[in-house]
């Protein structure tokens, strides 16, 4: 029971409107597991801090300060045994000279989503979304709560970004979009 | 006996031995060549299947992501395992990557396993993984397996062997008994020497010596008693069946006989013959004498040459002479009978006796002793010997009864034997007698008292009638003209209120007691009264006066509802046929609960009455009845006891 | 997720490629999801998959588009519509299920039954400031039987910020004041503190109004006390004002729960206890303290509950119950009008203790049982001498208005099993016995399947059967003409028989379609001369509700349900007082991060009378709010709202011979609410 307290506990506010709050913590806490799963992750960061980038709307720029605040708060600025960098970026400022080890995409439209995810291509890291449906638009990781919770893996986006643990591909659910 | 069953008990336990030995061998190598082989590969076919399992989904996901160099380095460890001699992947038909294990197997046969890789959370077929699993462990069981079956085939055959050896040597003193049994006779016993060293065997052997001088005796005893008790069992059934039918006494057919007789018979002549004074025979000479009377009128009875002669009882013989008799004949014949047995003489030891006896007949279609027997009846009565049966009788009984109630009415009228009675009507709601019925009673001379039912309905028909009626309301009227606390109801039928004179009687006798307003009137439904214009008449007339109207045994009849408002009733009394049973027939209790509901409605006050007992009242006060009536509350009076109070009231009230 | 656990190590075993360092993780990650999925069920994340229909309201979005009180947000739900009577209790009616009855809904408060002993309403709870709130869940239908309770109609689950595990912080706080028409004010806070295993929850609300709304004429005009007392008929302003605070505890400490709530309720007496009018002072109190202690320990596949409790509710009222010169029988004028004071205490002891298996296979067993003992330990009756006179006459012990020795038992045993046959299929079967006093016992089946063909589309059918015993008011009410208790009622009961086709758009966007169909036996009411509570009539109900909702572009939402009854009673008569049509919903628009816009809109369709009832059907009407809100990023929000902005006619219905012109509602009035949180 105490596990799943602490499980969802982040900063004090109050997520903002047209979020899922519960989804949002739970992403909040899961993504960054994810990361740690890639193929050779130590060996492939030494030491060099590992950055994931949330990406948002203008409008959600109090959203995207209080998600990066939340990680933070879990994970205590280290992932693994390695340094762990939390930002955040608008969809207008994203671009490749932006450097990432993985994008956390929140709401944005189809032309914004598009627009990170060829970003993040370019550089090889994978993109995970708040939303399932904008896996459509190039996204490789969503987490959703159905029944269960179930980590969706976007095939054809696979290409694109770093291997992960054979373990990892034997509980996600693969679709190609 | 068969042939078959004569085959030694020894070959057939070694035939038993033999079967079954045959039966557990060919299904321990039906079992090990279909099952225990088959279990063994299929264990290592399993266990190569495991690790297929185990190995799939991951080649699937690498596969299906493309990443050849995954799909390599897990094939690489798979090959690695113990067991494994190879592994092949194939992508459709063709073999895109196949590896061996560089140790060899000992045999070099493999189980091959092919499964099916499919798309990681889906059924699309990606490829198929072949995996060459090492033998070696299959083929060392088997081997295993095989020489533990010799083992027990070899054991089999030498325990069958010795089972044989030993059933034949136990069991041979046994064939040889009954070899010499064979040819056994009760007559002439074969002589058995003890040969066997068995002692069970030995013991039958002594036994069965004993045996065969036994059943000679007893063979032969058997044979006598036969014979004697058959003719035994003959005699006596004779007897009793005799007995059954025959008068011991006289040696007649007896009343029995007579009784099944007479059920077949039509037209003939049936008569009772009984003998006067028999009585007096055995007084005056002893027992012994009237038997011996018994016995001679039997013997000249069978001697006149009836058709049938039996002893009914005691001293009462029945003839039958199955012929077609009229009155005259009939009764010549009876005479020439009766003067026959006049004649005859009887004796016992010194004494001469004479005998006469009465005769009743009937030679109705169907004669029956009943008939005879009244006959016989009325010739005592009207002292004459003989008498024929007439159907006429019954209808003259009844007759000479109507005679002897008028002529009684008529003198009770005289002698002021038409009396009033009173029952109590009693009120549940104002919890007293609030009234009597007027009953009428006839006394006879000798004091006993008769309810109107024996005879009212033949005093109706004679003009002594409208005089009871007056006599019952003058009597009450007078006696309630005082008692200005009770009413009293009187019973009227149509007769009486179309009889203008009593009407008018009725009137004169209101008026001259004051008893307008506590007078009711019991009308009887079941008389259709609403069928008279004068019913209603009477009733309106009576009811301007004050007077009150009662519908007596309401619910018998067709309940015409209807005229209970036209006629403006006060009160309904509910037939006693409803209220006997009330307490235990939900039946009548509906019927009654309606006519109850409805009387209420109307206004209509409602009287129980036959109340017998508690429950019965009980009922009746919980269904709203007003007033009960009935020999639980009290029995009917004379008026001049009316007013001593009961002893004790019943529980209900 | 059984499945996951098996698979896993294997895996590794089998791969072993880079488990070394990674192991530890994978293992963390699946524990988490595992944990996620179970949370998800409690907080009704995931109830499309949930085996039983229902909708779930999140209080800061209720909020957001200025709904106020958790009456206003029962309002918004598919298929329930309000009704009230003549003192104004309120309840929620579901699917046009019995409007005469009041225990047919069940309110629970953070999982604890708070509905009044006495008449088994919760009108006392209708008015709880939504800030208090922190999800709704409304189960139409009878519901899971997981815990033992006897939904009928549906059961209403507010859950407040006491819940764990979805704290937004260990020791968050927030304070709100409110103020509006009527001279409505507010003030409330609520605080949570965590230390280490130790958690406390208080939240605290005052509140009060001076409504008055207009009424009449009253029950007097309808001849129903008699033709000389018609002309003592009013029209006048019916008394709905409220006093109102509450104090509710939540204590943890392992694997113990206290949870506590003091209620404290007063209000005017409305429409009148006997249909007259009442006094601007006259007053009903009916204040409600609870409390109880949940040990709930998790070991392995059990999950267990053992609790007990208490709960004392009582009913008290103060009021001139009819006009001066009333007659009430020859010879009997009661010169100055008939004042009376009833009151009554009662008490209830429950016991329950219920666990949860899933060791065995894709199975999850559920199992428990329930006490309760009620009794009445208070009566009080006093009011004018009731045989004429002006004095007041003690009637508590010679005339009691409800049987003051009155006693009830509850026994009840439950079983539930789910079943997941695969990802996609799952079943459920449960049982649920129950015996109380006087009554048969009840044997109540459930049935469920809930099927997903894909990640988009969702199929549910249930059959299940469910009984309400009669409420105390039912059954004990004695020495009263308005009301007669009954001893010898039968509970009611109800199978029914449901569909719905859920199709899950996006995160927040689905379309949900519910079919129903309702066999109601032995309905509860005193519509008759001698006013005494009988099991009346049947009913056939059937109906359908679509509920969507949808984002439109980033910054609006939309959501919308339309419900449709109809109904039979007693074979061919129409469903009374129910309304055939209703449609509601609610579109948000976000200007920017501190700025929205909120219009609600509900329409109520006309509602047939019942049989006998010549007046011509109530009208329906249609009501928009609009609310304007600000936040900023330290949790400020201030909102404006205007309710029932077109002042439209809203009536709830009355029964025949009381007030004939039925019961009128606020027209538009205005609230202003400031929230703070720290």
């Amino acid at each position: 029971m105490r596990l799943i307290v602490s499980l969802l506990i982040l900063a004090h506010a109050v997520w903002a409107y047209n979020y899922n709050d519960i989804l949002l913590n739970v992403q909040s806490r899961i993504y960054p597991k994810i990361l740690l799963l890639e193929e050779n992750f130590m060996q492939r960061h030494q030491n060099r801090p590992v950055v994931l980038t949330v990406v948002h709307e203008k409008e959600d720029d109090g959203i995207a300060a209080q998600v990066v605040q939340k990680i933070n708060e879990i994970y205590g600025k280290k992932l693994g045994d390695l340094p762990f960098v939390v930002e955040n970026i608008t969809f207008d400022d994203i671009d490749t000279h932006h450097r990432s080890d993985a994008y956390y995409l929140l709401k944005g439209s189809e032309e914004d989503i598009k627009k990170a995810v060829q970003v993040a291509r370019k550089q090889k890291v994978p993109v995970f979304v708040y939303d399932f449906d904008d896996l459509a638009y190039g996204g490789t990781i969503a987490l959703t709560v159905r029944r269960t919770t179930v980590i969706y893996m976007n095939r054809k986006a696979m290409p694109w970004i770093p291997r992960f643990n054979q373990a990892l591909y034997a509980i996600v659910r693969f679709i190609d979009v | 006996m068969s042939n078959k069953s004569q085959r030694s008990l020894s070959t057939t336990l070694t035939g038993y031995v033999a079967i079954m030995g045959i039966v557990i061998l060919s299904a321990t190598f039906f079992l090990f060549e279909h099952y225990g082989k088959k279990v063994l590969y299929d264990i290592e076919k399993e266990k190569a299947d495991l690790i297929t399992q185990m190995f799939a989904p991951q080649i699937g996901v690498n596969l299906y992501l493309g990443m050849e160099d995954r799909v390599i380095e897990v094939l690489e460890q798979l090959v690695h395992q113990k067991e494994v001699a190879g592994v092949n992947l194939y992508r459709g038909s063709e073999k895109i990557h196949s590896y061996q294990n560089e140790k060899k197997t000992d045999t070099g046969d493999v189980i091959k396993v092919l499964t099916p890789i499919y798309q990681p959370g889906g059924t699309r077929q990606l490829g198929k993984l072949e995996l060459l699993y090492k033998s070696d462990n299959y083929q060392r069981m088997l081997t295993q397996l095989t020489r533990m079956l010799l083992i027990f085939i070899v054991a089999l055959a030498f325990f069958y062997l010795f089972m044989v050896y030993l059933i034949r040597r136990r069991l041979y003193p046994l064939k040889k008994l009954a070899n010499s049994l064979a040819n056994y006779d009760a007559q002439n016993p074969v002589s058995i020497e003890r040969s066997s060293q068995d002692r069970e065997i030995g013991q039958i052997e002594e036994a069965v010596g004993t045996m065969q001088e036994k059943i000679g005796e007893y063979t032969e005893k058997l044979t006598h008693m036969n014979e004697s008790l058959y003719t035994q069992v003959e005699e006596k059934t004779k007897a009793l069946w005799e007995q059954l039918y025959t008068d011991s006494l006289t040696g007649l057919p007896n009343r029995k006989a007579m009784m099944e007789d007479l059920l077949r018979l039509d037209t003939a002549l049936l008569a009772i013959v009984n003998i006067d004074d028999f009585t007096e025979i055995n007084d005056l000479y002893g027992h012994h004498a009237g038997d011996e009377i018994l016995k001679q009128l039997g013997a000249k009875l069978t001697s006149m040459g009836f058709d049938k002669v039996y002893r009914a009882s005691g001293d009462e013989y029945v003839i039958v002479i199955k012929k077609a008799f009229t009155s005259e004949s009939a009764m010549i014949e009876l005479k020439r009978l009766r003067e026959a047995i006049g004649r005859s003489k009887f004796a016992f030891e010194e004494n001469q006796i004479d005998l006469r006896v009465s005769i009743g007949a009937s030679i109705e279609y169907v004669p029956t002793i009943e008939q005879a027997d009244m006959a016989l009846k009325e010739a005592r009565k009207q002292r004459v010997p003989l008498m024929l049966f007439s159907p006429n009788w019954r209808l003259e009984k009844r007759y000479k009864e109507n005679i002897e109630w008028i002529s009684e009415i008529k003198s009770a009228l005289k002698e002021g034997r038409i009396v009033t009675y009173g029952q109590p009507l009693y009120d549940l709601r104002q919890k007293r007698v609030k009234g009597y019925e007027m009953l009428m009673r006839l006394v006879k001379r000798d004091g006993t008292v008769v309810s109107p039912f024996h005879f009212l309905p033949l005093a109706q028909k004679t003009h002594y009638y409208p005089e009871m009626t007056r006599r019952v309301v003058e009597q009450s009227c007078a006696y309630f003209a005082d008692r200005k606390d009770l009413t009293f109801s009187i019973n009227l039928s149509v007769e009486d209120i179309l009889n203008t004179e009593t009407i008018e009687f009725i009137k004169t006798k209101i008026e001259e007691y004051h008893v307008s307003n506590r007078i009711i009137f019991e009308l009887l439904e079941s008389e259709n009264i609403e069928l008279y214009p004068e019913v209603a008449a009477f009733v309106e007339e009576m009811k301007n006066l004050g007077c009150q109207i009662a519908i007596d045994d309401f619910g018998t009849g067709y309940s015409n509802f209807s005229y209970l408002m036209t006629l403006k009733v006060d009160f309904l009394k509910i037939d006693g046929s409803l209220i006997k049973n009330i307490h235990r027939d939900r039946n009548l209790e509906v019927i009654a609960e309606t006519i109850i509901d409805f009387a209420h409605k109307l206004n209509i006050k409602t009287v129980a009455e036959f109340v017998s007992n508690d429950q019965v009242c009980h009922k009746a006060h919980q269904m709203g009845v007003d007033i009960v009536q009935g020999y639980h509350i009290d029995e009917p009076k004379p008026l001049n006891e009316l007013e001593k109070p009961r002893e004790n009231l019943p529980v209900c009230l | 997720m059984k499945k996951l656990f098996m698979t896993l190590p294997l895996l590794l075993l089998g791969g072993g490629l880079h488990a070394s360092e990674q192991t530890a993780s994978i293992d963390s990650l699946i524990d988490e999801m595992n944990k996620i999925s179970r949370l998800a069920e409690k907080v009704k994340l995931n109830e499309p998959y949930q085996p039983y229909i229902v909708t779930v309201y999140h209080g800061r979005e209720m909020e957001r588009i200025g709904v106020t009180n958790l009456k206003e947000a029962l309002e918004l739900v598919p298929g329930v519509d309000m009704a009230t009577d003549n003192v104004d209790n309120k309840r929620a009616i579901f699917r046009g299920s019995n409007p005469y009855a009041y225990g047919q809904s069940r309110l629970f408060i953070d999982g604890i039954d708070v509905d009044d002993l006495f008449t088994d309403g919760y009108d006392g709870y209708l008015s709880m400031p939504i800030e208090m709130i922190k999800r709704i869940e409304v189960t139409r239908g009878p519901g899971s039987v997981s815990d033992g309770y006897n939904a009928y109609a549906g059961s209403i689950r507010v859950i407040t910020y006491a819940e764990k595990g979805l704290r937004s912080d260990l020791n968050e706080g927030r304070i709100v004041v409110k103020g509006g028409a009527y001279s409505y004010e507010m003030g409330g806070f609520l605080k949570n503190y965590q230390n280490g295993d130790f958690s406390l929850h208080t939240q605290f609300y005052y509140q009060r109004d001076h409504k008055f709304l207009p009424a009449g004429p009253d029950a007097l005009a309808t001849g129903f006390y008699g033709a000389p007392n018609i002309a003592l008929s009013r029209n006048g302003e019916a008394p709905l004002w409220m006093k109102n605070h509450m104090l509710q505890l939540t204590m943890g400490y392992k694997d113990v729960t206290v949870r506590a709530g003091s209620l404290y309720y007063e209000k005017g007496s409305a429409y009148g206890l006997n249909g007259a009018l009442p006094e601007p002072n006259d007053h009903v109190k009916g204040p409600q303290s609870y409390a109880e202690a949940d040990y709930h320990p998790t070991t392995g596949a059990w999950e267990l509950h053992v609790k007990a409790g208490w709960k004392d509710s009582e009913f008290k009222s103060y009021a001139h119950l009819l006009p001066a010169g009333f007659v009430a029988g020859p010879g009997i004028v009661y010169d100055d009008g008939f004042y009376g004071e009833h009151e009554a205490k009662l008490r209830r002891f429950y016991q329950t203790s219920y666990g949860d298996y899933s060791g065995f296979g894709s199975h999850r067993f559920s199992m428990g049982y329930y006490l309760d003992y009620t009794q009445t330990y208070k009566v009080v009756t006093r009011t004018t001498d009731k045989y004429g006179g002006t004095g007041i006459v003690d009637y508590s012990k010679s005339e009691p208005f409800t049987d003051p020795d009155a006693s009830m038992r509850t026994k009840r045993l439950f079983l539930q099993d789910r079943f997941s046959y695969n990802e996609n299929l799952s079943m459920q079967a449960g049982l649920n016995v129950e015996k109380v006093t006087r009554m048969k016992t009840q044997y109540n089946p459930r049935l469920s399947i809930v099927y997903q063909s894909d990640d988009h589309n969702i199929y549910k059918a249930i059959y299940s059967r469910s009984s309400r015993t009669p409420s105390w008011q039912e059954l004990f009410t004695i020495n009263n003409h308005a009301r007669v208790g009954n001893l010898d009622l039968d509970p009611e009961t109800v199978n029914a028989f449901e569909a719905a086709y859920i199709r899950k758009m996006g995160v927040d966007a689905f379309l949900q379609l519910n079919l129903f169909y309702l066999l109601n036996d032995k309905q509860i009411d005193n519509n008759n001369q001698e006013h005494q509570y009988r099991n009346a009539s049947d009913s056939k109900i059937y109906g359908a509700e679509v509920e969507c909702k949808t984002p439109i572009g980033l910054n609006d939402t939309l959501y919308m349900n339309y419900s449709y009854v109809y109904g039979q009673e007693n074979g061919d008569d129409p469903l009374a007082n129910s309304a055939r049509h209703m449609a509601k919903g609610y579109y948000l628009h976000q200007f920017n991060d501190a700025l929205d816009l909120a219009l609600v809109g509900k329409y109520v369709g006309s509602k047939t009378r019942m049989k006998g009832d010549n007046r011509p059907k109530l009208d329906s009407y249609t009501t928009l709010d609009v609310t304007l809100g600000f936040h900023d990023n330290d949790d400020l929000n201030i909102r404006l709202s205007v309710q029932n902005i077109f002042d439209a006619d809203v009536r709830y219905p009355s029964v025949p011979h009381s007030y004939v012109n039925d019961y009128p509602q606020e027209g538009r009035h205005l609230m202003i609410t400031l929230t703070k949180g720290f």
